[in-house]
Parts: structure tokens; sequence; C-alpha cells
């Protein structure tokens, strides 16, 4: 429980660096994606999600607007990253038509297991009804959006973990780290379908693989302020 | 790989090191933490029985071969290839002496402030590596160290690999043991038994076209450094400005 607060409180943290930029315009695509996974892990922060469930018609609606928000922000992240390790064809399985229809089929898929699951208790990735093979199908398939963009951009990133500029050295690393742990939380989600007590390992999994995410964000936004300081001194 | 931390204990007892690893920290100058933890966990690596060596005034390479790790080391230990002396001529000393030879006022001007860089030197390893292969040093080597090829060429690429692997490239080259250590920047050049002043003499002796074709070499692995650096900058801006 305590978790889930420490991870959405370091993501915003994080992404509150990202604000001033963004109000001036400036890399919207990546301060909105920041915002979008924020919104995702504080809205499955137990209070929050049991506020906001009291009030939802559908009972854990909230979930699925919390699926759709992560997804949502992994698409822009994933996009941009592809962008920055100049990958075209990534992008394209990113935010083209391949990379809508994995979208749309994944998260397609998740309302309609939702739909189709009845649960009465309200508990974010329906986590209270684990014993039904159907939710944990529902909790295992909302990791496979995030395990294919990470799979995208796993080798890009990997190149950069042998550059000669430390700061793209540590942001791959950390983008590096954090795609390797999106990738075995899928693991631990297919694990997940067999032995539900390795669910509760997977979302801690999932939260730290978002702090190193973020962590890698932050750091290419660190040396970009670092690198125009420098040059503003230059010419000073 | 290292030196068994019984074998060395017993070594140390030979030379009159204290056993404790404070005092013994304090006696060769590495850190107190970095010696407890090689003797608790059993392997005492070789920089630091180089450095303990040195305390003591003890040639490094005598010491090394107390050990049944290097035990041929010493016996092995020859004058080194003049291949394998001007592997390690950088692109500095080799301009100077072409600019020696071609108008002697100016080369005299920069030799007399030329200082001779010691290894490790950026790409010494690699240029080390390349002077003494037989044919298939890496292959060989690879094969002998366990290791995938990739990452022996990782670890050459990075002018890091381990002491062993470094005796053992020397191994498969038919050189000297100790040249490897010495461009390694393991020991230092005089300690792997290169005669003093051995680069000078080996590019005074060069001629004309060798001593182009060697400008040419360096001059052509500092031109791809510097694209690799330019490349890698132009990548870290568009990383930066894309996700900062």
């Amino acid at each position: 429980m305590l978790t889930g607060y420490l991870i959405a409180i370091v993501l915003a943290a994080l992404a509150l660096t990202r604000l001033p930029s963004a109000i001036r315009g400036r890399n919207v695509l990546i301060a909105s994606s920041a915002a979008a996974i924020v919104l995702a892990f504080a809205l499955i922060t137990p209070d929050v999600y049991a506020a906001l469930d009291h009030f939802s018609p559908i009972p854990n609606l909230v979930d699925l607007i919390a699926k759709l928000a992560l997804f949502t922000g992994l698409l822009l992240a994933g996009t941009q990253v592809a962008r920055a390790w100049k990958a075209p064809q990534t992008q394209r399985r990113i935010s083209g038509l391949p990379g809508a229809i994995m979208f749309l089929g994944v998260f397609v898929a998740e309302v309609v297991i939702f739909a189709v699951v009845h649960t009465t208790s309200s508990a974010p990735d329906l986590a209270d009804n684990l014993s039904s093979p159907l939710v944990r199908l529902y909790s295992t398939l909302a990791t496979a959006y995030p395990a294919y963009i990470a799979v995208l951009l796993l080798p890009h990133v990997r190149k950069g973990l042998s550059s000669s500029q430390s700061a793209t050295k540590a942001t791959s690393h950390f983008l590096f780290v954090g795609f390797i742990l999106a990738g075995v939380r899928f693991v631990l989600g297919l694990v997940t379908l067999l032995l539900p007590a390795t669910y509760y390992v997977g979302q801690v999994v999932s939260g730290v693989a978002a702090i190193f995410v973020a962590l890698g964000l932050a750091t290419a936004f660190f040396a970009r302020l670092g690198r125009q300081r420098a040059a503003r001194r230059q010419y000073n | 790989m290292s030196v068994a931390a019984a074998a060395f204990k017993h070594w140390a007892s030979t030379v009159d090191l204290p056993s404790g690893a404070l005092p013994l920290a304090r006696m060769i100058g590495v850190n107190r933490t970095t010696v407890q933890a090689q003797i608790l966990r059993g392997r005492v690596r070789e920089t630091t029985v180089i450095a303990a060596a040195r305390a003591v005034g003890v040639e490094p390479v005598v010491a090394l071969s107390s050990f049944d790790e290097y035990d041929d080391l010493h016996r092995e230990m020859r004058p080194p290839l003049p291949v394998e002396i001007l592997s390690q001529v950088t692109l500095t000393d080799a301009s100077v002496e072409l600019l020696r030879r071609r108008n002697s006022t100016y080369g005299d001007a920069i030799a007399a402030v030329h200082v001779w860089e010691n290894p490790p030197q950026p790409d010494g390893l690699r240029n080390w590596i390349d002077a003494v292969d037989p044919g298939h040093i890496r292959r060989d080597l690879a094969e002998r160290l366990g290791i995938a090829p990739p990452n022996l060429s990782a670890h050459i690429t990075a002018n890091k690999m381990r002491p062993r692997h470094l005796v053992e490239a020397a191994r498969i080259a038919s050189t000297s043991l100790t040249s490897g250590l010495a461009v390694g920047g393991v020991i230092t050049l005089q300690e792997a038994g290169w005669p003093e002043g051995a680069r000078a003499h080996a590019l005074t002796h060069l001629s004309a076209v060798d001593l182009n074709d060697l400008v040419q070499a360096r001059l052509a692995a500092a031109q791809r450094g510097a694209r690799r650096l330019a490349a890698d900058s132009a990548d870290a801006r568009r990383i930066e400005e894309t996700l900062g």
C-alpha cells in the first residue's frame, strides 16, 4: 500500500520538473506522457481509487481509466524515445498503424474482459478477485502493452549504453533497466496466470520500472538544462 | 583472475609485509576496505600484489611470479618486439618525430617539451593486439579465456583487459609475457623489461615511409575517435532535445 503512494509521489515529483518547460510549449508530448503516467499510478493508490470508485456508475471503472492513461502515457513516451534514438521503423510500430492496432487491440480486449467479469468489490486491477482466471488474464494483458513498447525500444536504448557522452549513457541506463523491468513484469504476469501470489511482486516491479523510465527522461531533461546553462555561460 | 589470498599472505610474510589488513593497506597505499574485502573473498587482485611489491622494493614481475597463476611470468619476460614498441607510440610522439625530420628548428623546439605518454594510452591495447597478432589472436584468446568474441572486442575497445587476459594474449602472440601487462598499464614499461628510451629509439630508426605510415595510422585512429565523439555528441543533443 505504501509502495503505491511512494511510486506515485516519486513519479509526480519527476513530472513536476517538466511543468515550466511544458507551459512554455517545450516537449509537450513528454510532459503529457509524464502526466498521464502519474495519473495512472495516482488513480490506483488505495484512497484515491476508493474515493473515485464510490462516485463511479460502474464499479472499478477507475481501473480501466487508469489503464487507458498508462497506455496513452507509454504511447507518447515510446514515440518520443524512438524519435530521440532516430528509429523511424520503431516509431511507426509504436504510433503508426501497427502501434495503433496494438494499442487498441490490448485496450479493447481489456474492456471486453472487464465487461465479462462481474466483481462486487472495489480494487485496482480487480485484485480482490485474483482467484478468477479471467481477472488474472485481465491483469496480465495490461502488462503486454508496456512490454511491447519496451521490447521495441530496448535495442535502440542499448546502443546508448556505450556512448561517450555521460548524460546519454545515464539516460540509456535508466531507460534500459526500466524497459527490462517492463519485460520482467509481463513474464511475472504470465506466471500470475498460474500462481496468483506473484501478482503483488509484479505490481512492485511495475512501479520500479516506471520510476526508472521516469529517471531516464529526467536525466535527459537535466542534461538539456545543463547544456543550455553551459552555452549561456560561454556566451556571457 | 587474481591470486589466492592464502598465497598472498604467505608471500607477504616472506617480504616482511604486515599481516593485518590495516597496516598492510597503509603501507602499500591501497584503501583498507579494498584490501580487507579482497582478503575476505579469498582472492587478491594483481594490482594489490603489485602495489605491495613496489612498497617493499620487490620487482612486480618477480612478485607476481611467486604465485601459481603467474609462475612463468618472470621466466618468459623478454625484450619487447619492435612492433610492440611502435604500438605504444602516440600520434603526438610520431608527429614530433615527423616534424623534427622535416624542420629541425620546429622539431627541436617541440622535442624539448615533448613528454612520452605512459600506458595505458587511448587505443593502446588495440594497437598492441593488432601489432602482435599472429593471425587469429582475438579468436584464439576468446576461445582460451572462454568468453564470447564480442565481449573480448568490447574489452579491447574499452582499453580494459584483466591482467590474466593480457598475459594470455602475450602467450598466444609468442611475445614477452609482461608486454601486455605494460600496455594495459598494470605495470610500467620499465618493470616489464622495456629498455629506457625504447620508443624514441624505435621512432628515430624508422624509415620515412614507415614513419609516414605510422602517423597516417594514428591520425586515422584519431579521426575515428573524433567522428565517434561528434556522432555521440549529436545523438546526445537530439536525445536531450527530444526527451528533455
